[in-house]
């Protein structure tokens, strides 16, 4: 499983992208921008997901969100037909 | 400590569907603060989180979702405050112990109201426990909202008179319909079962006090 650490933001842009089982522990977490990426089965530590204006069709499954005084999931804007299901976005778990 | 699912941004979203998710957070579980049309939010479990929409506009489905709430910030089970909104439809929604109101709709900052919306068949059980006793409601209807029809609910006050009403039409909005909610013996209530506001159309079995105050209403809006 791929582990990111660290302070930065991670940006699934473009088209098609995917990023799935992996382990974030960044402050930033990633960025979806574009269109028609998925972000599956990933592990968010203290970190987030943010879903930048004018994305199209994302799809956020399967993850697992801890998130560190900030929303679990963050929508900023036009995010034409995302689809948000079976994550587990628990805050309070842990420190924060 | 802050939403698990937030929309905050500076144009309108559409067309999200939130489902099959565990949204555990001492805050709200889904917090919309901008503009989102389309909706969906469906079959997902709430612990000790609502939704909140304190947008400029509004529409969406809140539809059998399973709300825990007894701890929390202040949390209810869905709130709604928002200007201009209507189609919102919150059915099949189970609402256990939410700490002020079970439903709660009201206008934002504009005071124009929230119309034409269906909130019907939820299962709200103990609203209000955060203190002081009779001071939340099982649903409440503030602001100018009009032309609403809340159908089918089940109330389940808090023991002890701790709920004030089963269903509280507060707001100066009319054309309301309430029709064949379970609300239970107006005695279990801090105040009342019903408070059915003036200019709504009423049905309420359980107590023939409450009569047809129907005045007459204007066409929905298309």
């Amino acid at each position: 499983m791929a582990r990111f650490t660290g302070t930065g933001t991670m940006e699934l842009g473009g088209r098609y992208s995917r990023m799935y089982d992996c382990r974030v522990e960044t402050v930033g977490g990633v960025v979806m921008s574009g269109s028609d990426q998925k972000l599956e089965n990933c592990e968010f530590v203290f970190s987030q997901v943010r879903v930048s204006d004018n994305s199209r069709r994302v799809i956020i499954r399967g993850n697992y969100i801890i998130p560190n005084d900030q929303p679990g999931i963050l929508f900023l804007g036009r995010n034409d037909g995302a689809v948000v299901v079976g994550n587990v976005i628990a805050d309070g778990v842990g420190g924060g | 400590m802050v939403a698990a699912i937030q929309f905050n941004g500076d144009s309108a979203t559409r067309k999200v569907v939130v489902t099959g998710n565990y949204l555990m957070s001492q805050d709200y579980g889904i917090e919309v603060l901008s503009q989102v049309t389309e909706l969906i939010v469906s079959g997902n479990q709430f612990l000790n989180s609502g939704v909140s929409v304190a947008a400029d506009f509004f529409e969406g489905t809140i539809v059998g979702n399973d709300f825990f709430l007894t701890s929390g910030n202040n949390n209810g089970g869905v709130y709604i405050e928002t200007d201009n909104s209507g189609d919102i439809l919150i059915d099949s929604n189970k609402i256990n112990g939410a700490r002020r109101h079970g439903i709660y709709i009201d206008d934002g900052p504009g005071a124009s109201g929230v119309n034409d919306c269906v909130i019907s068949n939820n299962l709200i059980t103990g609203p209000g426990t955060q203190g002081p006793a009779n001071t939340y409601d099982g649903i409440h209807v503030a602001g100018a909202a009009s032309r609403n029809y809340i159908h089918g609910n089940k109330i389940i006050p808090r023991s002890s008179n701790g709920t004030r009403y089963g269903i509280n039409m507060a707001g100066s909005g009319d054309c309301n319909v309430i029709v064949g909610n379970h609300l239970g013996d107006p005695a279990n209530y801090g105040t009342d079962a019903l408070a059915p506001g003036t200019g709504n159309i009423l049905t309420y079995p359980n107590d023939p006090t409450y009569g047809d105050n129907f005045t007459e209403c204007p066409p929905e809006s298309p």
